[in-house]
């Protein structure tokens, strides 16, 4: 299998970063700083650039810094393709994206060739927060693994808004609402099936995870909860019995954007269960578990983007973790105010980040 | 640079509003018609002015036309039976360019799209449910684009013309002639598949 690579990359605008310029090792990258300084900004915007999503859920303009016009990220990414290059320039009100200078065509192309998977403090939420968070987790797999579903979830949000906007007129037309049914049904079928194939392969993959991060496998038990039909005409139907109740609540009740993955722990949903050291590990398990997954589908190894770790697990459970990440020949990048972390993982690259400008390390 | 009334940037702000030009392409306009003989420019002002003076929607189809009414509507070897409903008038034309339909158009200029402000109450239904009554149309083709905005509306033409009793079809949906089934992307295979009928 072979890793992906970030061979270069720019970041200048983005937050707090300024003219950004980092050649990473294929192996192990720790950023090193003071608290506030930009680290994980640079991990945001390498994973921002590969996922158009900010994973500390800023909207487009929270990410454009202060004093900069607009905010511009460059990677380029080897893999088991030639390399590519993503190029991304965000305005205040534009967002230019391209991918080898042209703008993609489809989204799984742009998506898979840069697939990052990232791991930061927020992901104790994965197991105690609201399922939107865990459904954001299957769908940033699913676009990078299934042709189409980009797509898909993109036409089903335009079908789900619009219905909703009809559904809060003052005087609600059914058969302007019902004919919204159809697209929705028809790619909310597609997205509910494909999840439904994925929350499968999850099972095995967060197992395997588990015993990577030193918990017992069996405990873990993820149940994919749709909250409506794979069959598209089963769906549809289930929209037009379900009509009146959403004319009485002014939204869509039913569809995939109100599924949740359950994780229960030895029997009991993990997020009363499960300990905050325990929560933590989980958190980290259900991210290697996207990792393999994606590992299996796409063919590559995504690069691993590990905010703060140090933060989140003991000593012991970071040393697994790097050694794990070295085993598995990915590429990693690591914020950390310790230098004393970045001692765990051996011949890694280290840059210094001091007010959002970036130095070789000193190690 | 203070640019207030400077004339290049002036065209250039008023071409950047045009579909697919960014500022670099309004700026290689602007020099390219500054460098060109000055009778083109004006040729070209003028032909703009003279377009959206003279031409105007086709009383009964809505198409673009400097008479009252467009040419497809006022010729008698057209049938009024059918009636091929569009979104744009350039989808009229993909149509008339593929030489397959005798019948007449019927252009919307909008979809059926609540998220754009065009909820049931500003989509322009009556007039085209007004023609058909008026024309006697027998079919109605429904050739809206693929998008969900197309579908939706596609779909309510559908419910309301069958309310009326027209007969209503939509056109198929799937691989592109010449197309290789191996590159084509799965939510058109999966449309073709769906629309698939006995050979």
């Amino acid at each position: 299998m072979t890793p992906l690579r970030i061979t270069e990359l720019s970041v200048d605008g983005f937050r707090n970063l300024r003219d950004v310029k980092l050649l990473p090792s294929p192996g192990g990258n720790v950023l090193l700083g003071d608290n506030g300084h930009g680290k994980t900004s640079i991990l945001e915007a390498i994973d921002y650039a590969a996922s158009l999503r900010s994973f500390r859920g800023a909207t487009r303009t929270q990410l454009i810094g202060h004093e900069a016009k607009a905010a511009q990220v460059l990677l380029r990414v080897a893999g088991p393709d030639p390399a590519r290059e993503y190029r991304l320039r965000l305005g205040r009100t534009t967002r230019e994206i391209t991918l080898d200078g042209k703008r993609p065509e489809r989204a799984v192309e742009y998506f898979a060739g840069a697939a990052c998977v990232v791991f930061h403090p927020g992901d104790l939420d994965l197991v105690r927060g609201p399922p939107e968070l865990r459904r954001r987790l299957l769908d940033r797999i699913l676009v990078r693994a299934v042709d189409g579903y980009g797509e898909a979830l993109k036409s089903y949000g335009k079908a789900l808004r619009a219905r909703n906007v009809l559904l809060r007129e003052r005087h609600p037309d059914t058969r302007a609402i019902q004919a919204f049914d159809f697209p929705l049904a028809r790619y909310g079928s597609a997205l509910v099936r494909a999840r439904s194939v994925l929350a499968h392969d999850l099972v095995p993959a967060a197992r395997r995870a588990l015993d990577e991060v030193a918990l017992s496998p069996d405990a873990i038990e993820l149940r994919y909860q749709p909250r409506a039909s794979g069959d598209q005409v089963v769906f549809t139907a289930a929209l037009a019995e379900n009509l009146s109740r959403d004319l009485a609540r002014r939204s869509t009740a039913l569809g995939p954007h109100a599924d949740d993955l359950a994780i229960t722990w030895s029997g009991l949903p993990a997020r009363i269960v499960a300990s905050q050291g325990q929560t933590r590990a989980l958190a980290l398990a259900l991210r290697l578990a996207e990792l393999h997954v994606l590992e299996a589908r796409t063919r590559a190894i995504p690069v691993l983007l590990l905010d703060d770790v140090s933060s989140e697990l003991d000593r012991e459970r970071t040393a697994r973790l790097f050694k794990l990440v070295a085993a598995l020949g990915a590429q990693v990048f690591v914020t950390t105010t310790d230098p004393a972390i970045a001692a765990l993982l051996p011949g890694a690259r280290r840059f210094t980040v001091t007010d959002g400008a970036v130095g070789p390390g000193d190690g | 640079m203070n640019d207030e009334g400077d004339p290049i940037q002036a065209l250039v702000r008023l071409l950047t509003r045009l579909p697919g030009v960014g500022e670099k392409s309004a700026r290689r306009i602007a020099y390219h018609v500054l460098g060109a003989d000055p009778d083109y420019a004006r040729a070209l002002g003028g032909a703009i002015a003279t377009m959206s003076e003279r031409v105007r929607r086709c009383a009964s189809c809505g198409a673009y036309t400097s008479r009252v009414r467009c040419a497809i509507c006022d010729d008698p070897r057209r049938t009024a039976e059918i009636l091929c409903v569009v979104a744009r008038p350039m989808d009229a034309d993909a149509v008339e360019r593929a030489r397959v339909f005798q019948g007449r158009y019927h252009i919307l200029h909008t979809l059926l799209d609540p998220l754009g402000g065009v909820g049931p109450g500003e989509f322009p239904l009556e007039p085209l449910l007004e023609r058909v009554a008026r024309e006697g149309v027998q079919e109605v083709i429904l050739a809206t684009p693929p998008t969900v905005e197309g579908e939706a509306t596609a779909l309510y033409l559908a419910e309301c013309f069958h309310a009326a009793g027209v007969t209503v079809t939509r056109i198929a949906s799937g691989v592109p002639h010449g197309g290789d089934l191996e590159f084509t992307d799965p939510i058109t295979l999966g449309r073709a598949m769906e629309g698939r009928r006995s050979v």
